[in-house]
């Protein structure tokens, strides 16, 4: 199951500050190739995740949860209560050891910490750290704070999702979490890319919100050169048509479909069995299937409306029509494409068993990589880490833990 | 924390193909702002995407596609046909070149024209080679047709994006083609590191579904562990009735996510905006916003019925900033014109002045998606012209004659 040759990055230790999801799934890139990624937590104020459902295996609680677990796979874990006096100095005496060490606090926490950029170089030199503020370090904005459900609004996603004529209405989930993780693992990497070359760590600000303006396509540059002002369109694609979800038989159960080109849309006249609406001059072209679209959609829902989405797909894949049934989340557990790729892994957990986590989206050589370990336990470290790693006695360790530093 | 401009980019001089289509442009997009060396391979006469709107000045033209320079400043351009003979010996001969290759052609093409990862590794046994397609490289899907939409609805995420009397509706921003870019960006680097220290190449094969899939994690969860199928709430989060996001302002929409700590905040909101309810919101400090232990019904909807009263009489930008001056996760619903005249992103100097001489104009472009101190994001230089590096590569670098070029350019190969 474990495969050492997929870990470059052993050897490589991380202080990982970061929490809820977008700088958690960041580092987790780094835990699953092999890096000791340890995750730095308080009881006093749990990571949000803690309390995130669904919990499995138990009452609701910090090690129940697979929220959680599933974006901090085959990290470790330890709890440090950051308000406590002679918390900065333990919390340096880890960072003395670490390559990398992130954090998404509100702009200003670490700092009043004893823990922002300059003091924690002074322990490491060549350290690389990364803060992930929701505007950045800097600016009128710096204090502001949120979640990826509401900075998908100030990054631009929120207004671009929906119909035209009804508000806006977001992606359902907290979105830009998946994309500024992204951003963040791609410039660590690009950080140690450098290190690699001159052996200088350097400080890396991130604005969520900035990050998440790089997946508005051309959006910012219509408005910045043209004047326009890009808004929600539904379905709809300037270049494409049919293109869109279509009614299908069952409760809420859709399909989607996508014609671009001519010889799409003469094969699903073909699978549509060659109706006679659809063999005339008025849908044969791009500008007559766009100048009659909603007849178009109408059309097309009458005959996807008393089929299933699997069998819509089923027949129109036949003809390299690009089509997938609208996946719900059953669907996705079913999927034997997922399963084929090992999507859901198995890798087992202490308190929560066999229970399916996502791996990551690319497989290396033809195999999954696996983490080397389930999600940590709040605090299950604590003795490994302070103890053996930063150095503290044993009577050490007791007496600070006994005062509830570790809490 | 501005980078030093003397000192190189993290990539500096590591050389990246870009045989990307849709899926792949903003992963090699991003390896050129960290200071790789890209070349857009592109079939002569010009990629597709150069054909994408929006046009610069609304004028449909190869030069012009505002899409097209998004994805591609930065990068250098060839022409270059892997199909033909001369065309695949010309590519093998610029892989030895190369660190990475990034492709998002049709599963299995590269294979059948002699250029797919066994050639490549063959040539150039340290290649990181990344594949990005919408199933994968294999199963029982590798072949179907994908494509942005097509994602979306495999991934899981259309299912849970939309109002619930309409069908579920995808993003108007392509995110499963941006999905395949931030995840193969990732993995060219992974990859990196593991060819460095195994020695040898390594192929990355990125499914766009599953990186749809990894982005409703919370939801999907919810179907092994309680037989649970969540469905889109309009304007809310996915998964329940009353877990409301989105409110109209005077001019636009804001987000307001509740959550138990906000409840004293939000009544220091209530009283600064001289709205007077019957009861206090401060005394349910701690209580969820919605679900089990929720305050009581009536009251709350009150609360939101004197919210929505209030918001619609203000802009966005100003609830915005009221809302977070409060401590309250509250943000402008913001379209691009919010976004280029935004003070924020105007302090912190985000845009970036990308010269393009043939049109006579700088254009503003979306600045470093994130701020290295020791080393520079390289916004431009303006996306290449078609084959506008020919001549330095082919006959540069790989010595080509003139005479050579323009055979090889009369047969479609470059």
């Amino acid at each position: 199951m474990s495969n050492p040759r997929l870990r470059p990055f052993t050897g490589l230790r991380v202080a990982d500050f970061a929490w809820v999801i977008a700088g958690p799934l960041a580092t987790q890139y780094l835990a699953v190739h092999g890096a000791e990624v340890i995750r730095i937590e308080s009881r006093g104020r749990p990571d949000v995740l803690r309390a995130g459902e669904p919990f499995i295996g138990g009452e609701p609680g910090p090690n129940t949860t697979a929220y959680f677990a599933n974006v901090n796979l085959g990290k470790r874990g330890v709890t440090l209560n950051l308000r406590d006096p002679r918390a900065a100095d333990l919390a340096k005496r880890l960072v003395a050891t670490c390559d990398i060490v992130t954090e998404n606090f509100t702009p200003g926490t670490m700092a009043k910490l004893g823990l922002g950029y300059e003091a924690l170089r002074a322990v490491r030199p060549d350290m690389i750290m990364i803060s992930m503020g929701l505007a950045g370090q800097t600016g009128p904005e710096r204090h502001h704070k949120g979640f990826g459900t509401v900075i998908q609004g100030s990054a631009g996603v929120t207004h671009l999702t929906g119909w035209p004529d009804r508000p806006p209405v977001g992606t359902g989930v907290a979105y830009t979490d998946f994309v500024a993780s992204h951003m963040a693992a791609f410039a660590l990497l690009s950080a140690l890319e450098h290190r690699r070359r001159t052996g200088e760590g350097q400080y890396i600000d991130l604005s969520q919100q900035e990050a998440s303006m790089y997946v508005l396509d051309a959006a910012l540059l219509d408005y910045a050169t043209n004047g326009h002002v890009q808004s929600r369109q539904g379905n709809r694609h300037p270049h494409a048509a049919p293109h869109g979800a279509f009614p299908c038989a069952g409760d809420d159960a859709w399909v989607a479909i996508a014609v671009y080109n001519d010889g799409q849309w003469q094969r699903l006249v073909t699978a549509l069995g060659r109706p006679a609406w659809a063999t005339g001059a008025r849908f044969a072209t791009l500008l007559g299937r766009k100048e009659h679209e909603d007849e178009l959609e109408q059309l097309i829902s009458a005959w996807t409306r008393f089929r299933s989405p699997a069998e819509v797909a089923r027949v129109l894949r036949a003809v390299d029509v690009p089509c997938a049934p609208v996946a719900d989340m059953r669907d996705v557990h079913a999927d034997s494409q997922l399963m084929h790729r090992g999507h859901f892994l198995h890798i087992g957990h202490p308190v929560q068993g066999d229970f399916p986590y996502d791996a990551l989206s690319y497989r290396v050589d033809g195999a999954t990589p696996v983490p080397p370990r389930p999600a940590p336990l709040l605090g299950q470290d604590n003795q490994a880490i302070w103890q053996w790693l930063c150095g503290l006695s044993a009577e050490e360790y007791q007496q600070l833990d006994a005062e509830g530093v570790f809490r | 924390m501005t980078a030093n401009v003397a000192t190189a980019a993290p990539l500096d001089r590591l050389r990246v193909l870009d045989l990307s289509g849709y899926f792949g442009a903003l992963s090699t997009r991003l390896l050129a702002g960290v200071g790789a060396d890209v070349i857009r391979i592109e079939p002569p006469g010009g990629h597709q995407s150069r054909r994408t709107a929006p046009f610069y000045h609304g004028v449909p033209h190869p030069e012009r596609s505002l899409y097209w320079f998004q994805h591609n400043a930065g990068k250098r351009s060839i022409t270059l046909n892997p199909a033909t003979a001369d065309g695949r010996a010309l590519f093998l001969r610029l892989a030895e070149t190369a660190a990475i290759v990034v492709e998002s052609q049709e599963v299995g093409a590269l294979d059948r024209a002699g250029a797919g990862f066994a050639a490549l590794a063959a040539r150039n046994p340290a290649l990181v080679m990344v594949s990005i397609s919408l199933y994968g490289q294999d199963g029982p899907r590798a072949a179907d047709p994908g494509s942005d939409l097509i994602g979306m609805a495999a991934g899981g995420l259309m299912y849970l994006c939309g109002d619930r009397d309409r069908p579920p509706v995808r993003v108007t921003a392509e995110q499963a083609n941006a999905q395949a870019g931030l995840h193969g960006a990732v993995a060219a680097l992974i990859g990196l590191n593991i060819a460095r220290s195994e020695g040898a190449a390594v192929h990355m094969d990125v499914s766009v579904q599953q990186t749809i899939v990894t982005a409703v994690a919370n939801n999907r969860m919810l179907w092994p562990a309680k037989g649970a199928i969540t469905h889109r709430t309009g304007g809310g989060r996915a998964g329940g009735p009353g877990r409301r996001l989105i409110y109209a302002a005077a001019d636009g929409f804001i987000g307001f996510y509740r959550r138990p700590e906000n409840w004293r905040d939000i009544q220091r909101w209530l009283d600064r905006a001289g709205i007077k309810l019957d009861f206090r919101v401060d005394a349910w400090q701690g209580k969820p916003a919605f679900g089990e232990g929720a305050p009581p019904e009536a009251q709350e909807a009150q609360l939101e019925a004197a919210l929505e009263r209030y918001f619609v009489s203000r802009p966005s930008a100003a609830l915005h900033t009221e809302g977070q001056d409060f401590g309250l996760y509250v943000t402008q619903a913001s379209s691009a014109k919010d976004l280029v005249e935004s003070a924020q992103l105007a302090a912190r100097d985000f845009w970036a002045a990308v010269p393009h001489p043939e049109l006579g104009e700088t254009l503003r472009y979306p600045g470093a998606p994130f701020r290295m101190s020791a080393t520079p994001w390289l916004s431009g230089p303006r996306p290449p012209r078609i084959g506008e590096h020919n001549h330095a590569i082919y006959a540069g670098e790989l010595g080509l004659s003139l005479a050579d070029m323009r055979l090889l350019a009369a047969v479609g190969a470059i």
